[in-house]
C-alpha cells in the first residue's frame, strides 16, 4: 500500500503585497502538503494568508500581489513556473476552486446550465451538446438540487444561495477534479444548509477519491470535517497535526488561546479566555514570532528570531520557541 | 416581459406629450403678441390671417392645444412661413438623411469604441490605454464647427479627397448615386463619430473595469476560462449593460451635434433645417422639427431600454425569484 | 423580576411592489404573531436562519422598521405607535448595536464627535465641554482609552470599532441594549472579547439584553432565556439550560444537530433538513416547519399549531406536544 502521495505541496513559498511603491511580505517560507484522499483544513482568522494560500495554487492572485520564492508541487510538477496556457488546463479540471459568496461568485447573465457547461466544454471538447446538456443535469442532480431540467436554464438570481453554492460545486467537480480547494464555502450560508453542503462535500469526496483543502475561520467545521489541519497566522503556519493532534492536544500559545476562547455548545463555559491585542495588518508585521507581541509566554528569542516549524510528535509540527520541539523549559 | 414592454411603452408616450405640450406652451405664453415674432414685411395680410388660423389664436388656450393635438395626430404639422408648403412634406426627406448620417456615425462610434474600450480596459496603465485616453479625450473638447471646417480643409481642399458639401451629386442615378452619397457622408460621419467616440470609449473603459473586479470573473478564471473567454464571453455583456444605457442617452447629444455639423457640411438633414429656419423665424417648422425630434429620441431610448432589458435576465420582472 | 417589554401580537409584513396590471399585492411575512415578554435584567437570545424574522424583530421594536400590527409596551406604554418627540424620548432607553462594525460608523465623523452627537441632540450634555468628559467616560467603559476620541474610525480594527458602536449605544444610557449579530463579523479572538464586554456591561449597569445570533455557541454562552424562530414566528421559548438540555422543536434540534462543534468528542448523527428554507411570502400551510420536518405528522400541513407552554416557562409549537401532556 505505502503512504499516501502528496497531491499539493507547498515548499517554502513566499509572497507579499505592493502597498504604496513598497512589498510587503505576509506569506514567507511557507511549507506544507496536503495527502492524497484527505481533507486538509487551513485554519485562521482574516489577514492570516489562507485565502491567499488557496489562491496561490492556481495562480489567482490579485494584481496587487507578488510572488517571490518557493514552489507549489502539483502530482511532483511546480505549477509555479507553468505558463499561463498550462494553468489554464489544470484549472477546473484538475485542480477546482469553491469561493466564499454564492450571491457574487456566478455569472448574472448566464443560465446554470451555460455556467456548469463551460467547464465541459473547455475541458472536455469531444463532448457534444446534448452529452453535455445530459451530463449537467445529472450533476444538478447529484448535488442535490430538485428539478435539475427547469433549473438548468435558470438565472442565478433566481436560486437561493444555498443552491447557488450546490451549483459553485457541481462546476468544481465536473471533471473530477483531484484537488478541491474551498475557500469558506460555507461560511455565508444558513447553519442548516452549511449541514447540507459540508455532508455533500463529503459525499462527492468519496466518491472521486479526491482530496479537499477547506479553508476556513471555524474550528468546528474543521473538527467535523477535516482530518489533518494547518493552522496559521500572519502569513505562517503556527502548528500542524491531526485533527486529534490539534483538538486534543494544542500546543501552539496561539492555538490554545483560539481554542479557549470559543464558547461552548455542549457545556457550559465560564468566562472566556481572550486573546489580548489583535492580529497585525501586512503593513505592521514584527521581526522574530508574529505573535509574540499578543502571547503570554514569549521570551527574548521570539521577538529576535522566526520560530522554526518542527515536529513535536509523529506528524504534529509546532513553530514555537517556547513550546515546539527544542523548547528551553 | 411583455408587462415591462408595455410600461415603458407608456411612460414613452407620457414623456412625448410632456415633450410637445412645452413645445406648444413656450410659444403661447411668451410675453407680447406671438405673431409679431414672426410677421415679416414680405407676409401679406393673407398670410397673417392664416398665421392666426394657424396658432388659433382667436380661440381659447385650451382650445388651442386640443386642435394642435389633434392636428399632430394626424400628422398635420401646419405649414411653413418661408415654403409655403406643409411643415410635414419638408420635414419627411430631411429626416431621413439626418436618421442615414446619425444612424451610421452611431454604428461607427460602438463598432470602433466598444472594443476600444474594451482593450484599455484590459491594458490598463499601459502606454497604449493613456495614449488612446488622452487622444480621445482631445475630441470631446472640439468645437464641433472648428473640427469639421479643418477636416474639410484638410482632406477636401487640400487633398482633394472628399467633396466639398451636400449629400450627393445631383444628377447621378442608381448604384452611382449610392457610392456618391457614401462619399458625402465620409467627413460628416467622421465628425460625429471623433466627437462622441469618448463617451462611448470611457465609459465601456471604466463599466469593464468594475466588472473585471467581481467575483464571477475570478470564477470564470478557476474554471480555466481563458484571457479572450473571460473578456468576451463573460465581462463584456454585464459591462454591456451601463454602456447600453448610456448610448441612449448620448443619441440626444448626437442630434445636438448634427444641428452644428449639417450646417458646416450642408448635409441637407433636420439639423441644417432648423439652423435655417431659426434664422429665418420658420416657426412652424422649429415646432415641426422639435416635435419629431422629441419624437425620434424618446424612441431611441424605449428601444435602449428594451436592449437592456434583454441583455441583463435580473429585469425580466416579477417572476418567481426563488428565496 | 419584572417584564420591561411587552410584545404582543407583533406583525410585520413588507410589501411587494407588483405593477399596475397585477390583481393582488405579495407580502413578504416577515413577523407573523410574535408574542414574548423581555424581562428586566436577562438576556434573551433570538436565534434563528435566513428569513425566521429575528433581525426584523430587533429592527422593528426600535422603531426602524413600523410595525404593520400588534403591540410593543414599554413600562406600560405602547412604543409602537409614538411618533415626533416621544418617540425620541423612547430611544433613550432602547438602543441598538449593529453587525457590521465597518459599515455602521460615518467614516467622516470622530470617533469623539460619534460619541457626543446624540448626547447633545437628547440635550444629555448640556455643551461640547460636557459632552468630551461623558465620551471619555464611555471610552474607558468599553475598554478604549479616551483620546481615541480625536481619532477616525478608519484607523482601528474591526473589534475596536464594534467597542465604539457599543460605547454609542450606550450613550444615552438605555436599559435596553438589542444586539443584531454584534459579533458576527469579528474574527474568533475579538469575539471573545466582546462577549466579554457584554457581561460586564450587564454587570456594571444593570442592563437588559435582546441578543440576535445565528451562533448557538454564542447563545449558551450569554443567554438567560432562548428563543428559536422559523419564518416570522416563535417556535420555541425556553430557559438557556432547559433549551440544551432538552430542546423540544424538531427544528431546535436540526439547528442544535447542525451546528459544529470544536471538539474530536464523538457526537450523535447529524440531523440534515431536506430542502430550502420556504418563501416568506408564501409560507408553507399549517405548520410552517412542515415541509422540513424529520417528524412530520398527517395533520401538520393542514393546522398551525399553537405556541403552548409545555414545561414551566417552556413554550412549543410543535403539533408532538399539543395533545395531552
Amino acid at each position: 500500500m505505502g503512504t499516501p502521495r502528496n497531491v499539493l505541496e507547498f515548499r517554502k513559498y513566499r509572497m507579499g503585497f505592493r502597498i504604496d511603491e513598497q512589498v510587503c511580505d505576509l506569506i514567507d517560507g511557507l511549507s506544507f502538503s496536503v495527502r492524497e484522499g484527505s481533507v486538509l483544513g487551513v485554519v485562521g482568522e482574516s489577514g492570516c494568508g489562507k485565502s491567499m494560500t488557496a489562491l496561490s495554487v492556481l495562480r489567482l492572485l490579485p494584481t496587487a500581489a507578488v510572488v517571490h520564492g518557493g514552489e507549489i508541487l502539483f502530482n511532483g510538477e511546480n505549477l509555479l513556473a507553468k505558463t499561463e496556457k498550462e494553468m489554464e488546463k489544470i484549472r477546473g479540471r484538475d485542480i477546482a476552486m469553491v469561493f466564499q459568496e454564492p450571491m457574487t461568485s456566478l455569472n448574472p447573465v448566464h443560465t446554470v446550465g451555460q455556467q456548469i457547461g463551460e467547464v465541459l466544454r473547455i475541458h472536455r471538447p469531444a463532448m457534444g451538446a446534448d452529452e453535455r446538456r445530459q451530463t449537467t443535469i445529472t450533476l444538478l442532480r447529484d448535488v442535490g438540487i430538485a428539478n435539475p431540467e427547469q433549473r438548468c436554464d435558470q438565472f442565478p438570481h433566481q436560486l437561493s444561495g444555498g443552491m447557488r453554492q450546490r451549483v459553485m460545486i457541481a462546476i468544481a467537480v465536473a471533471c473530477r477534479p483531484q484537488i478541491l480547494l474551498a475557500d469558506e464555502p460555507t461560511t455565508a450560508l444558513d447553519g442548516t444548509i452549511q449541514a447540507q453542503v459540508l455532508a455533500l462535500m463529503q459525499e462527492l469526496k468519496q466518491q472521486t477519491q479526491g482530496s479537499i483543502m477547506l479553508i476556513t475561520h471555524n474550528l468546528g467545521v474543521v473538527a467535523e470535517t477535516c482530518s489533518e489541519v494547518v493552522i496559521m497566522y500572519a502569513g505562517r503556519i503556527v502548528e500542524s497535526g491531526t485533527i486529534e493532534d490539534i483538538f486534543d492536544r494544542p500546543t501552539h500559545p496561539y492555538t490554545r488561546g483560539l481554542l479557549a476562547s470559543l464558547p461552548s455548545l455542549v457545556s457550559d463555559s465560564g468566562e472566556l479566555y481572550s486573546i489580548p491585542g489583535s492580529v497585525p495588518t501586512v503593513e505592521n508585521l514584527e521581526p522574530g514570532c508574529r505573535f509574540a507581541p499578543r502571547c503570554s509566554q514569549r521570551r527574548d528569542i521570539c521577538t529576535r528570531e522566526v520560530p522554526v516549524l518542527a515536529d513535536v510528535a509523529a506528524g504534529h509540527a509546532v513553530a514555537c520557541w517556547v513550546t515546539g520541539a527544542g523548547a528551553t523549559p | 416581459m411583455f408587462q415591462y414592454i408595455t410600461l415603458r411603452v407608456l411612460k414613452g408616450a407620457l414623456t412625448f406629450l410632456a415633450a410637445i405640450t412645452v413645445t406648444f406652451l413656450i410659444v403661447r405664453l411668451m410675453p407680447g403678441d406671438p405673431t409679431t415674432a414672426f410677421i415679416s414685411d414680405s407676409m401679406t395680410p393673407k398670410d397673417v390671417e392664416s398665421l392666426n388660423a394657424l396658432l388659433g389664436l382667436d380661440r381659447s388656450l385650451l382650445e388651442q392645444y386640443l386642435l394642435f393635438l389633434r392636428n399632430l395626430a394626424n400628422f398635420e404639422l401646419g405649414q411653413s412661413f418661408f415654403y409655403k408648403e406643409a411643415v410635414s412634406a419638408i420635414i419627411a426627406p430631411k429626416l431621413g438623411w439626418t436618421l442615414l448620417l446619425i444612424g451610421t456615425a452611431l454604428f461607427i462610434t460602438l463598432l470602433i469604441g466598444i472594443p476600444l474600450g474594451v482593450y484599455t480596459a484590459r491594458h490598463k496603465g499601459k502606454w497604449l490605454d493613456q495614449t488612446v485616453s488622452t487622444l480621445i479625450v482631445l475630441g470631446i473638447s472640439i468645437f464641433i464647427p472648428l473640427l469639421a471646417f479643418a477636416l474639410v480643409w484638410v482632406f477636401s481642399l487640400e487633398l482633394g479627397l472628399t467633396p466639398v458639401g451636400g449629400a450627393v451629386t445631383p444628377g447621378i442615378e442608381g448604384s452611382e448615386r449610392i457610392l456618391s452619397i457614401m462619399r458625402h457622408m465620409i467627413l460628416p460621419t467622421m465628425t460625429l463619430v471623433i466627437v462622441n467616440l469618448a463617451q462611448i470609449v470611457l465609459f465601456t473603459r471604466s463599466s469593464m473595469l468594475d466588472v473585471l473586479k467581481e467575483d464571477y470573473i475570478r470564477t470564470a478564471r478557476a474554471k480555466g476560462v481563458n484571457d479572450r473567454g473571460v473578456t468576451w464571453g463573460h465581462a463584456l455583456r454585464n459591462a454591456m449593460i451601463p454602456t447600453v444605457t448610456i448610448t441612449g442617452l448620448m443619441l440626444g447629444k448626437m442630434v445636438a451635434g448634427a444641428v452644428l455639423t449639417e450646417t458646416v457640411f450642408s448635409w441637407p438633414g433636420l439639423g441644417s433645417m432648423i439652423y435655417e429656419a431659426v434664422q429665418k423665424q420658420d416657426f412652424p417648422l422649429l415646432q415641426g422639427a422639435f416635435i419629431v425630434l422629441a419624437f425620434s429620441v424618446i424612441l431611441m431610448t424605449l428601444v435602449t431600454d428594451l436592449v437592456v432589458a434583454w441583455l441583463d435576465p435580473r429585469i425580466k420582472l416579477h417572476e418567481g425569484a426563488a428565496q | 423580576m419584572s417584564a420591561l417589554l411587552q410584545i404582543r401580537g407583533l406583525k410585520k409584513y413588507f410589501g411587494l411592489k407588483k405593477s399596475l396590471f397585477q390583481r393582488e399585492r405579495g407580502y413578504v411575512h416577515a413577523l407573523d404573531g410574535i408574542d414574548v415578554d423581555l424581562m428586566e435584567g436577562e438576556t434573551l437570545s433570538v436565534v434563528g436562519e435566513s428569513g425566521s424574522g429575528k433581525s426584523t424583530l430587533g429592527r422593528t421594536i426600535v422603531r426602524l422598521e413600523q410595525a404593520t400590527a400588534g403591540s410593543i409596551s414599554y413600562q406600560g406604554r405602547d412604543i409602537s405607535t409614538l411618533s415626533g418627540a416621544s418617540a425620541q424620548e423612547f430611544r433613550q432607553h432602547i438602543q441598538m448595536v449593529f453587525q457590521d462594525p465597518y459599515a455602521s460608523l460615518n467614516p467622516r465623523l470622530t470617533v469623539g464627535h460619534a460619541l457626543a452627537e446624540p448626547m447633545l441632540v437628547h440635550r444629555k450634555a448640556a455643551n461640547r465641554e460636557v459632552a468630551k468628559v461623558a465620551v471619555g467616560e464611555l471610552l474607558g467603559r468599553v475598554g478604549l482609552r479616551a483620546e481615541m476620541a480625536a481619532s477616525y474610525p478608519f484607523a482601528f480594527s474591526g473589534g475596536q470599532r464594534q467597542r465604539i458602536g457599543i460605547a454609542r449605544a450606550l450613550s444615552l444610557g438605555p436599559r435596553i441594549l438589542i444586539c443584531d449579530e454584534a459579533v458576527s463579523a469579528l474574527d474568533v479572538s475579538v469575539q471573545s472579547q466582546i462577549l466579554n464586554l457584554f457581561n460586564q456591561l450587564k454587570r456594571d449597569l444593570g442592563l437588559t439584553y435582546l441578543f440576535i445570533t445565528h451562533d448557538l455557541a454564542v447563545v449558551r454562552y450569554v443567554s438567560d432565556r432562548v428563543m428559536v424562530m422559523y419564518l416570522g414566528q416563535v417556535v420555541e421559548l425556553a430557559p438557556r439550560d432547559a433549551f440544551f438540555k432538552r430542546r423540544l422543536h424538531p427544528y431546535s434540534k436540526a439547528l442544535i444537530s447542525a451546528a459544529p462543534i470544536a471538539s474530536t468528542a464523538p457526537r450523535e448523527a447529524k440531523i440534515i433538513l431536506q430542502g430550502e428554507i420556504p418563501n416568506a411570502i408564501n409560507p408553507p400551510s399549517g405548520c410552517r416547519f412542515h415541509t422540513r420536518c424529520p417528524s412530520v405528522m398527517k395533520d401538520c400541513h393542514v393546522v398551525e399549531p399553537p405556541l403552548r407552554e409545555v414545561e414551566p416557562g417552556h413554550h412549543v409549537r410543535c403539533h408532538l406536544y399539543t395533545s395531552a401532556s
